[in-house]
This record gives C-alpha cells, sequence and structure tokens, in this order.
C-alpha cells in the first residue's frame, strides 16, 4: 500500500525526471561524440579525449591533359556521422489524484514548514480515473483531482546565462 | 473540513514546490554540465510549465456566516464609537442645560454644562464602548452591560439637588450648594447667603432650621430692600443668617412682611405634616423615627437632571445597537467548509460533490522583474 504524499511531491517527481531524462539522452550524446570523434576509448570519467578520429579518402584528380593524381583528404569522422541530439519539445503529464486531508488538528502529523499558515495540507495517492456511469466500489476509492500539466523546454533566464558565464570563467 | 481558498492556498504552493524541484534537478545537473568538456558546451535541460490543468473534485460539507474581524471592519466600529461619543456627550450637555434652565432647583447652574464637561464625557463613553469587540459572540449583550455602565458612571457626574422639607439643597456653578426655601408651589422664596461646600451640610442647616420653625425659634431681623433684592437675618439665640430674595417691584409688601409670612406659612406646615404611625405604616417605630418620616423632614433626592440623561441615553442606546448592527452585518462573510478527502467525496450525496477547474498558462509562472523578457520559468 502506497501512503499517501504531498501534491507537490506528486507534481515535482515527474517534472523532476523529465530533466533527468534529457540529461541521460545529452550525456549519451557527449559520450557518442567521445567514442565515435576521439581516439581514446570512452570513459565519462576521463577528461583526456586524446586526439581527433579523423577518416581519409583517396581519389584521382585530374591535373591537365590524361595526367591523375591521387590526391588525400583527412576530415574528422564527427563532421560527416549525425550526432544523436535529442531534445524533448514538449511534454505533456496527466495523473489522477485521490485526495486525503490530514487532520490539521493532529500535531503529530509531520506537515511541511514551507506550507502556507493558513493553507490546508493536501496529500494524495496516485488513483483510478472515475468513469462516468459506473458504480464505484467500496474497496476502492476513485480520484477527485485530475491534473494536465503542459512542459516546454524553457530558455534560460538572465540571472542563468550570467551565472553560467562566471561559472564558465572560472573553470579556465 | 477547510475554507475552499485554504484547499486552493495548499494546491497552488504544492505547484509552485512541484517547479522548484524541477528547477532543482536543473541546477545539479547544470553543475554537471559546466564540468564536462562536450556537455558544457549542451543547453540545459530546463523544463517551463507551459500550460496546468487542474479539475478538483470536492464536497460541501457546511456553509458558515461569521464576522470577519478584519483592520477595517474594527476601523469602521472605531470610528463609529468615536462618532457617537461625541454625538451623545453633545445631546447630552444639551438636554441637561435645556432642563437645568427651566427647572428651580438648577437656577445657579446657568451655562452648565460647559464644553470641557462635553469633552469628558465624550471620552468617558469612547472609553466604556471600546471594549465591544465585533468578535464576540453576544455583542448585544456586551452593549446592553456597557450602556449599564455608562449609566452609573454618568449618574456620578451629572448634579442633584437634595429637598428636605420646604428648603432645597441646590448645586452652583463653583461647586459649592446653596440652600432655597421654597413655596407650596415650588417656587423660590429666599436663599441664604452662605454656601456650603457639600450637599450634606446644606442638608443639616436645612434640617436645622425646620426643627427651629417647629419650634417658633426662627425670627426675621435686619430686613431691607436695596431695589432688586430684599435681604434679611434668620435669628436663632445667637446664630443669625444672612438670607436674601429677589424684590417684586410691584409688591405692597414690605420685605420684613414677606420673609415673615414665608417663615410663618413653613411653620404652620411642619407642624401640620402628617406623622407615620405604626398603624399606618404596619410596623413599629420609634417617635424619632416618626418625626424623620415626616414630610417636614424627609430628605427626597431631586434626579431630575440624571433622569433626562437616563432616558435620552436608553434611546441613544438603542441608536448604537443599530449601529453596531449595520457593522456586523457589513463585516460578515459567508464560508463554505469543504472537504476533499476522496473517500469522503464517495460517502457524500451526488448533487452535494462540485466540481472545480482552473487552468494556469505560462504566464502565471512568470518571473517577477523580468517583464521585458518574458520567461516560461
Amino acid at each position: 500500500m502506497i501512503s499517501p504524499r504531498f501534491i507537490s511531491d506528486l507534481l515535482g517527481a515527474p517534472m523532476a525526471a523529465i530533466v533527468q531524462a534529457e540529461a541521460i539522452a545529452a550525456r549519451a550524446t557527449a559520450d557518442f561524440i567521445k567514442e565515435v570523434g576521439f581516439t581514446k576509448p570512452s570513459d565519462a570519467s576521463d577528461l583526456e579525449y586524446g586526439n581527433v578520429r579523423n577518416i581519409t579518402f583517396n581519389y584521382s584528380r585530374n591535373i591537365g591533359g590524361n595526367e591523375e593524381v591521387v590526391t588525400s583528404i583527412e576530415v574528422p569522422l564527427l563532421t560527416i556521422v549525425s550526432i544523436p541530439m535529442l531534445k524533448i519539445a514538449e511534454a505533456e503529464i496527466e495523473f489522477d489524484l485521490v485526495l486525503s486531508q490530514p487532520d490539521t488538528k493532529d500535531s503529530s502529523s509531520n506537515l511541511k514548514k514551507s506550507q502556507l499558515a493558513k493553507a490546508t495540507p493536501l496529500k494524495a495517492i496516485f488513483g483510478k480515473k472515475p468513469q462516468a456511469g459506473k458504480p464505484q466500489t467500496t474497496s476502492n476509492t476513485e480520484a477527485n483531482m485530475n491534473v494536465k500539466i503542459k512542459l516546454a523546454q524553457s530558455e534560460p533566464t538572465i540571472g542563468v546565462i550570467q551565472l553560467l558565464n562566471i561559472l564558465e570563467a572560472n573553470q579556465k | 473540513m477547510s475554507q475552499l481558498d485554504r484547499i486552493l492556498s495548499s494546491i497552488f504552493s504544492d505547484i509552485n514546490t512541484a517547479k522548484a524541484r524541477a528547477d532543482m534537478t536543473s541546477r545539479e545537473i547544470a553543475n554537471r554540465y559546466i564540468s564536462d568538456e562536450i556537455l558544457q558546451y549542451f543547453p540545459i535541460p530546463r523544463v517551463g510549465i507551459d500550460n496546468l490543468e487542474v479539475e478538483l473534485k470536492y464536497v460541501i460539507e457546511n456553509v458558515e456566516e461569521k464576522v470577519e474581524n478584519t483592520s477595517q471592519s474594527q476601523q469602521r466600529l472605531t470610528d463609529f464609537i468615536q462618532n457617537f461619543s461625541v454625538s451623545t456627550a453633545q445631546e447630552l450637555r444639551k438636554t441637561i442645560s435645556n432642563e437645568a434652565k427651566s427647572n428651580e432647583l438648577y437656577q445657579e447652574l446657568e451655562g452648565y454644562p460647559d464644553q470641557n464637561w462635553e469633552s469628558n464625557i465624550a471620552e468617558m463613553l469612547t472609553g466604556s464602548l471600546k471594549s465591544i469587540n465585533l468578535s464576540t459572540p453576544n455583542v448585544q449583550n456586551t452593549i446592553s452591560k456597557s450602556f449599564q455602565l455608562i449609566q452609573t458612571e454618568i449618574k456620578e457626574v451629572i448634579p442633584k439637588a437634595n429637598i428636605v422639607g420646604s428648603f432645597a439643597s441646590i448645586p452652583t456653578l463653583k461647586g459649592t450648594y446653596s440652600l432655597i426655601s421654597l413655596d407650596e408651589k415650588g417656587q423660590t422664596e429666599f436663599k441664604l447667603k452662605n454656601e456650603f461646600t457639600n450637599e450634606r451640610e446644606a442638608i443639616t442647616e436645612a434640617k436645622g432650621l425646620i426643627e427651629q420653625i417647629s419650634k417658633n425659634q426662627l425670627k426675621i431681623s435686619d430686613s431691607k430692600s436695596s431695589g432688586t433684592v430684599n435681604t434679611a437675618k434668620l435669628v436663632s439665640g445667637n446664630k443669625q443668617l444672612e438670607i436674601l430674595a429677589k424684590a417684586d417691584p410691584n409688591s405692597r409688601f414690605n420685605p420684613k412682611a414677606l420673609f415673615d409670612s414665608s417663615i410663618a406659612k413653613k411653620a404652620v406646615a411642619v407642624k401640620n405634616a402628617p406623622i407615620a404611625n405604626s398603624w399606618v405604616l404596619g410596623k413599629k417605630i420609634s417617635p424619632q423615627e416618626a418625626r424623620n418620616t415626616s414630610n417636614a423632614v424627609q430628605e427626597k433626592v431631586d434626579e431630575t437632571l440624571f433622569t433626562v440623561s437616563k432616558n435620552l441615553l436608553s434611546k441613544k442606546s438603542l441608536d448604537f445597537q443599530n449601529g453596531i448592527q449595520n457593522i456586523l452585518d457589513q463585516s460578515k462573510i459567508t464560508t463554505l467548509k469543504i472537504a476533499v478527502d476522496a473517500e469522503k467525496i464517495s460517502k457524500a450525496k451526488p448533487e452535494s460533490v462540485l466540481t472545480l477547474k482552473f487552468n494556469l498558462s505560462a504566464k502565471d509562472f512568470a518571473m517577477i522583474n523580468e517583464s521585458d523578457s518574458p520567461s516560461n520559468f
């Protein structure tokens, strides 16, 4: 039996998961670049990438008349293969919650300090969407709160850009 | 059971906390990216809420009407009490002044009460009424008690006269007491020139004079007229008291005859005054008690000024109650006590289950002071 959690936990978990998922995808892309584009074997913890992995093309080039010369071109492999870069442009989360109202008079209940003084703390578990015309069974309480969140990739704010610039400067 | 606003506050708070959690994850990732040779060139994963829809089912458990004791209603109450006190003090002053002008017993109080008296009464009223609180369960009861207290306090600050037989100790503007002689119609015959520092002294003097009149020991001497005022001396043994009376220019009697006539009438009245007997009262009383209960020496307190004030206060208390009721009505708010507990909703009658839907868009999550560069944050 899952014990009821604060709604902020239930809402925040999938949102944070999306951010983390994108970070994992980015990590995979970085590993791909390191493995494919550089000579040293991929190791996420190793900051030494080794040399750029190049590929060499030989082809015959006509230099006038019937005379031909074999020419070699060397290019980095990364410039000719597509790099898998995934980005979540939009996400939609929808879930149904079965709310429970903890007794506010109960001093032993571990209520969040950050809750507004007058707000009634609510807890919930994920529940079954109520179906119209279908009688409810006593053993399984139907959800009474439906939440739909549409998330989009957000541009960093000016403050965040400035912060990243400072961090980057410190790394150099 | 809670109020809907508190439930919504909780949900909004939870949404903000959830968003903060996603941002904290972004922060941790940003820290990791910055130390990675490749990831440092990647955008930081960061999500913003584009749209959020909530559909909430709740059940109304109770509807409550209660007085919200806000600073606004408190200010309204304070202003009302202040204005009421000022206007009531003004009316009290006017009522007392009018009564004093037309009442023989308060002839020495010309111009009473003054502005200072009015201000002090207004202050006293404010002090007594400021204990009234809108959130008190039975506010009308508190008002009633406050007015009872006010009546008691008002009684202390309103002058009264004391009548002893045909004499009366009357208050003067100086705070002293004059002793006047009254005729059978209650009009002033003469007054003693000497004034008394307190009413008890004046009453004692009046009783002494009645005693002497009853024994025919009081004589008039040195009577004269100065045109507008007749003067004389009341003589009893070695004791002499100066008396004066307004002269009637049309009177054909000399001052002595007038004063003698007054004293003679008093003597007849004292001697003929009915004396209470045990068989009249139905209880045994001593001869001394019988004399004291006689109309000739019995003390009567005249509280006319207090009575008119009390009547005015009774009328004003109704105005005050109505005024407070108006403030109470204006300060009342209806609150819905609701429950969002799914189990309670499942047991509630379908008609008492309501649905609330709301929608938050990206602009509801905009950062403060970033109006020039809107963000999905």
